[in-house]
């Protein structure tokens, strides 16, 4: 199967400080789901940050459908990578509309590219709203729409449900998880909630202070573990996991 | 080191090119002192020693201590009151404690010649109703000091007053509930808190202290800034004219460093929370707080704004029809285009400074952009006298090398004036710019690239238009303080440009005070018009933030 993405041994410090990120090697199939879980501190944004080409890396190389868009001569600016990034707050533009929003990058096909995804997120009346008269999980299925209206070839999502209560958290997983398929692409997102990662994603990665610990097909994530500090992450997950179900339930 | 040269290579592009030379460009008065202090002293540096420096540093460090004590004591007073208690005409008094900022202190200076000198009218007054008083002696040191110090307090008023509205009621509340007065609440939790902004307000006094020329020249004290002009200008020795500057320099950097110290030791983060609105905590006037609390107010108001205003409106009256003529409108005319020019070169200044250091990805380059944005701490006649010396080597290098003569390029258009007003403002229209540019974020530009933006095609689709009100405001702020220089503009002015500051001024020193009243007065209503734009705008602007703590439905 083709790569999506492949990164080799990528490192990356601020100010000289310890490694937000020390030494990353993954790759990813096309059309795959992959959840980045870790604590907080433990690199996901940045990981997320340089694959966008928002951060400069230390070391290291990021190919893109076996492109190179980073490595210690070259940077390819974020414009020209053909990535979505989809920001934790959203980031849409406050002073636009919805509708101008979702076709800020487009040059053709505007109307109907802003009818077509308004449709498919169920928020046809909201051409004309701004920002800040929509709420939490509609500002989020905007910014979404927003990124796939350029049908990237990978979307990156920041920690999409953080800021979610727990009945829309469940309904937007599964509703991202069906217009990623839908639309074909390949999708990152990061998360602190292993719960996330096993209901959407086809592959995990484990992050623990800028290092990865497990990187696996979501059926074997927890099979044969050999590393005690990976099982017992794992458990920690796994117990918040099942609180988050029982809170569900 | 192969390594650092590789990302050297990769990280350095045009916009790091861009912000060094705009940089440099701005910073050459800065440059030019230092590299000239090499030349060696000027012909008559032993005699400024000898009988004048001690003198310069002595009266600039009182009216330092002096403006100091008194801008203190006036700020922290009508701040405290204005923020913590209701009274009849409270938002009235909020704005007429502002107003004395728009009034120049060297035109504050001959106000009060004119009413307490020998027949002023004050005194003309006072004797009318029975007080047997000949004159208040206001040329001296202490004359300056109550001058300057009702002319500036409003620095410090305004950014005490800031702090004072945003202390959350929670922490009144406790101290209270702990057991403290109301004595004891101010001198031990609400001045504490507040005093990083009282030692801004204050550093703002002292940079307009030392930056002074109008009133210290008018009342005969000698301080660096008159220091500097008269060793140019009377005794011809530009070279021991930099002297003096770089000593004041010097001076200026300690109190910027005494300042950055006391800052960073006392700076607090408080938390403001919903619960901050200072309204519903405002409390009524009681007992004899409601004497001595407006009699408070009303000190800075009569002495800071009313009675220099009433003095130079009977002037203005007295001279009405020798003045009011099409001479005083062509110089309010020219004084308005060039403050409207040079705000505008100024704010391009500041925006290109800021987005291309934020599109540079050397750290090395930010360096650079801080030297450029100095001059708001280094006095007018300073940076006049770096821009004569370098222009000086540049016409000196054009003539020796091509024979052309560039002179009139520099000293007959206001092209260098234009160029010192832009490395003297630079931080006032930059800082209030980069703090927002930063408030907003780095999301929605990166947002914008990965959409397929250019960084141009972002400034001007996302991040000028957010930053709308920001702009305007600074522009404003700018527009203000180029409307009321004075020392650089005498030095730097092409003869055929007159400004209101200078006519004013001129009228003033040649001992023709009354005439100077009509442009004085149509400078302050200018001035004060741009504050109530500035006031207005600042309410009105859309803020397209977010609102905090949005409910996610």
């Amino acid at each position: 199967m083709n790569k999506i993405i492949e990164i080799k041994g990528l490192s990356k410090s601020y100010d000289g400080k310890k490694d937000a990120l020390s030494s990353c090697t993954f790759s990813m199939d096309t059309g795959k789901i992959c959840a980045v879980v870790g604590e907080s501190g433990s690199g996901k944004s940045t990981l997320l940050r340089l694959i966008a080409g928002l951060e400069r890396p230390d070391s290291g190389q990021i190919k893109i459908k076996g492109k190179i868009v980073s490595d210690d001569t070259l940077i390819m600016p974020p414009q020209h990578r053909h990535v979505g990034l989809v920001f934790q707050d959203f980031a849409l533009f406050p002073h636009l509309t919805v509708a101008q929003n979702i076709t800020f990058g487009l040059k053709t096909n505007k109307k109907e590219t802003v009818k077509r995804l308004l449709q498919l997120i169920k928020m046809e009346d909201y051409a004309h709203a701004y920002p800040t008269s929509l709420s939490g999980g509609q500002e989020q299925r905007v910014a979404i729409v927003r990124t796939l209206a350029l049908n990237p070839e990978l979307l990156l999502l920041d920690e999409p449900f953080s800021n979610l209560d727990a009945g829309l958290k469940s309904e937007l997983r599964q509703e991202i998880r069906q217009i990623v398929k839908k639309v074909g692409t390949s999708m990152i997102f990061i998360t602190h909630d292993l719960y996330d990662a096993i209901d959407i994603a086809d592959e995990i990665i484990l992050l623990k202070d800028g290092s990865i610990l497990r990187n696996s097909s979501i059926t074997d994530f927890s099979k044969n573990i050999q590393n005690e500090e990976v099982e017992k992450i794992i458990s920690d997950l796994k117990s918040n996991a099942r609180r988050t179900l029982e809170l569900l339930d | 080191m192969q390594f650092r040269i590789k990302h050297l290579k990769r990280d350095i592009n045009q916009w790091s090119f861009y912000t060094m030379a705009i940089g440099l460009f701005v910073a050459i008065p800065v440059f030019a002192i230092v590299i000239y202090l090499f030349d060696g002293v000027g012909e008559m540096w032993r005699h400024i020693v000898n009988y004048f420096l001690l003198d310069y540093i002595q009266n600039s460090l009182f009216l330092l201590l002096g403006t100091g004590f008194l801008t203190f004591f006036l700020g922290i007073s009508s701040a405290w009151i204005v923020s913590n208690y209701d009274f009849p005409f409270r938002r009235l008094i909020e704005w007429l404690l502002f107003l004395p900022l728009a009034i120049p202190s060297y035109i504050v200076a001959y106000a009060y010649v004119g009413l307490l000198g020998n027949g002023g009218s004050l005194i003309t007054y006072l004797q009318s109703i029975g007080f047997s008083i000949q004159k208040v002696e206001m040329m001296n040191i202490f004359g300056l000091i109550w001058v300057l110090s009702f002319s500036l307090f409003p620095y410090v008023y305004a950014s005490t007053r800031t702090v004072f509205k945003s202390h959350p009621n929670s922490i009144r509340e406790t101290a209270y509930l702990l057991g403290a007065s109301n004595r004891r609440y101010f001198f031990s939790v609400a001045l504490p808190l507040a005093s990083p902004a009282i030692i801004g307000g204050l550093f703002l006094v002292f940079m307009e202290v030392l930056n002074d020329y109008g009133a210290a020249k008018y009342y005969g004290i000698n301080t660096f800034t008159t220091g500097i002009f008269r060793t140019w200008t009377a005794l011809e020795d530009l070279q021991s004219a930099i002297y003096l500057s770089a000593l004041l320099v010097v001076l200026v950097f300690l109190i910027n460093s005494l300042v950055n110290w006391l800052r960073g030791k006392r700076s607090y983060a408080i938390k403001v929370g919903q619960q901050s609105s200072t309204h519903s905590r405002r409390k009524s006037l009681n007992g004899s707080k409601r004497i001595i609390y407006p009699l408070l107010l009303a000190i800075p108001i009569v002495f800071g704004l009313l009675l220099p205003i009433a003095q130079l409106s009977y002037w203005a009256m007295l001279t009405l029809d020798t003045m009011l003529n099409a001479e005083l409108f062509w110089i309010a005319l020219q004084s308005i285009s060039v403050a409207f020019g040079a705000a505008f070169f100024i704010l391009i200044t500041a925006l290109v400074l800021i987005f291309f250091s934020k599109w540079n990805y050397l750290n090395s380059v930010h360096f650079i952009k801080k030297v450029a944005t100095i001059g708001y701490v280094i006095p007018g006649a300073i940076i006049g006298i770096g821009i004569i010396r370098s222009s000086q080597t540049v016409i000196n290098f054009f003539s020796d090398t091509f024979h052309l003569k560039i002179g009139y390029l520099f000293y007959g258009s206001s092209v260098i004036l234009i160029y010192a007003y832009v490395f003297r403002f630079l931080a006032v229209a930059y800082n209030p710019i980069e703090a927002n540019t930063l408030k907003l974020g780095k999301y929605l530009a990166e947002s914008s690239y990965l959409l397929g933006s250019s960084k141009i095609k972002t400034l001007f689709k996302i991040e000028l238009p957010l930053l709308r009100g920001t702009i305007i405001s600074a522009f404003l702020l700018v527009f203000i303080d180029i409307l009321k220089e004075l020392p650089l503009t005498l030095i730097l002015k092409p003869y055929n440009l007159q400004t209101l500051a200078v006519k004013a001024y001129e009228y003033a020193d040649d001992e023709r005070v009354a005439e100077a009243a009509l442009p004085a007065l149509v400078l302050i209503f200018t001035i004060t018009l741009m504050m109530m734009l500035l006031n207005y705008g600042n309410k009105k602007l859309t803020s397209f933030g977010k609102p905090a703590n949005k409910q996610m439905k």
